[in-house]
């Protein structure tokens, strides 16, 4: 009977010894960076003994739990405002607000739409619903209104939106095939599982550039790893293969 | 408060109002055969009728995005991002919640006063509009008030089907939502107060009537 018990004391132990360096870190990330942020944080765990929690979320909820003591210890936003307010009420480490990506729209549908010169004109000659990220709330949903505008279709179209409230919610109603069309995020024309039978990445000159930022929360060792990790080599690659530029 | 907001409580109201009496009709027989029924797998129809209980609200409206869509491969206009939809929702939604007080009140008033009817000659349907319905007031009211409140505060199905459209769907826990996430706490704490004082003056309301009901009942 004694060794079970001799066993699992060593056991402790080494659990002990094993977490003395290692640290643990959360990391709040907005959902149109999570399938890049999972991939760069297995590349990072494998070289180093700390480990990332990622909680997934709008940068609008991830604001208002942060102002509430939530215990993140890194955010990275959709946008540069949200950062940016938490940094003004001094809830962001100072010289910690970086920029990390900057997203690329992309127009997608299920089914096959004929090719035509002007891509967004096929919202004009086809009928049926079109789904956009909130441009109250979104980042994507802000640069979907500038590029209707600017192509002189956002007045006309009005009538045929439905507003998901982020990019990701788009792309659910384009997916499950209730809208024809919907602006989404690039980085999901990387989901596995989707496959879409007409995307056209929306010119970076039709919007205003979606600043994607990031900063650290509760300082440590390990934040700054990360976060060095992240502009790193590897993690550029990352996020550039989910169709991001770089800043 | 602004007038959008103020037209998502209206569109709430609605929803509330309508979904309730579509409840009450459809739920009304199946409480009757549940209170009824000595088919040896009632308690399976009971089990389902309580799902809508234990299902995160959500996920019930992923997966009725998922059915809306499922009709668009058929080349049905989708139910997402309309009113109606929004009914299918909420009856699913708050099932339980009309069909529990119904059946409970049907199986108070038990068999002998069917039993006289039918002895006086009265057939099963007049037996049920004038001695059940009466008898059964209270759980009828109770069904209603918790269908309406219920649905009233309905979020994540609507989220989930909704899509926001101003008079159509953009219902008032949805524009709260909005404008929490907005980062617009002022107008969020209105509305969420004007809900929240309906919903009071409503159930306050309809239990109180529930409760003189029950004296006079008794």
């Amino acid at each position: 009977m004694p060794f079970p018990a001799y066993n699992f004391l060593f056991y402790i132990l080494v659990l002990c010894v094993g977490q003395a360096d290692a640290a643990e870190l959360r990391v709040a990330v907005a959902s149109n960076f999570y399938l890049p942020m999972q991939q760069i944080v297995s590349a990072y765990e494998q070289q180093s003994d700390n480990t990332i929690k990622l909680s997934i979320g709008s940068s609008g909820k991830h604001y208002a739990q942060l102002q509430n003591g939530a215990p993140f210890d890194m955010l990275f936003s959709a946008d540069s405002n949200t950062v940016y307010l938490l940094e003004q009420q001094e809830l962001v480490i100072p010289g910690t607000r970086f920029t990390y990506a900057i997203g690329r729209l992309a127009l997608v549908s299920m089914e096959r739409e004929n090719d035509t010169e002007a891509k967004l004109g096929v919202l004009a000659q086809r009928a049926g619903r079109i789904a956009i990220a909130n441009p109250m709330l979104a980042p994507y949903g802000r640069a979907t209104q500038q590029t209707l505008q600017q192509a002189g279709l956002w007045a006309q179209l009005q009538p045929r939106l439905v507003i998901g409230e982020n990019a990701s919610q788009a792309l659910q109603f384009v997916a499950s095939r209730n809208a024809r069309f919907g602006f989404v995020a690039a980085s999901y024309l990387s989901m596995p599982k989707l496959s879409f039978a007409f995307v056209w990445l929306v010119p970076d000159w039709m919007h205003e550039p979606i600043v994607q930022q990031a900063a650290i929360l509760q300082d440590s060792p390990a934040a700054r790893d990360f976060a060095q990790f992240i502009v790193g080599e590897s993690g550029a690659a990352v996020i550039t293969s989910y169709g991001y530029h770089l800043p | 408060m602004m007038l959008t907001d103020f037209n998502a409580v209206l569109l709430t109201l609605k929803l509330a109002l309508v979904s309730t009496l579509v409840l009450l009709v459809l739920g009304t027989p199946l409480a009757w055969w549940l209170a009824r029924s000595r088919w040896r797998y009632r308690f399976l129809v009971d089990a389902a009728v309580a799902l809508p209980l234990v299902l995160p609200p959500t996920v019930l409206g992923f997966y009725l995005l998922l059915a809306f869509g499922s009709g668009g491969l058929m080349g049905l206009p989708t139910l997402a991002f309309t009113f109606t939809g929004l009914v299918i929702g909420s009856v699913i939604y708050s099932l339980p919640f009309v069909v529990q007080p119904l059946r409970d009140a049907f199986v108070a008033v038990g068999t002998p006063p069917l039993e006289a009817a039918a002895t006086l000659g009265a057939t099963p349907l007049q037996a049920f509009f004038s001695v059940v319905v009466p008898m059964a007031r209270p759980g009828f009211l109770t069904a209603a008030v918790l269908g309406f409140a219920h649905t009233m505060g309905e979020f994540g199905v609507v989220l989930m089907i909704g899509g926001n459209i101003p008079g159509e769907t953009r219902v008032a826990s949805i524009a709260i939502y909005e404008r929490v996430e907005g980062l617009d706490y002022v107008a969020a704490h209105e509305l969420a107060v004007l809900l929240l004082l309906l919903s009071f003056g409503l159930l306050a309301l309809v239990y109180g009537l529930n409760r003189r009901a029950r004296v006079v009942g008794a």
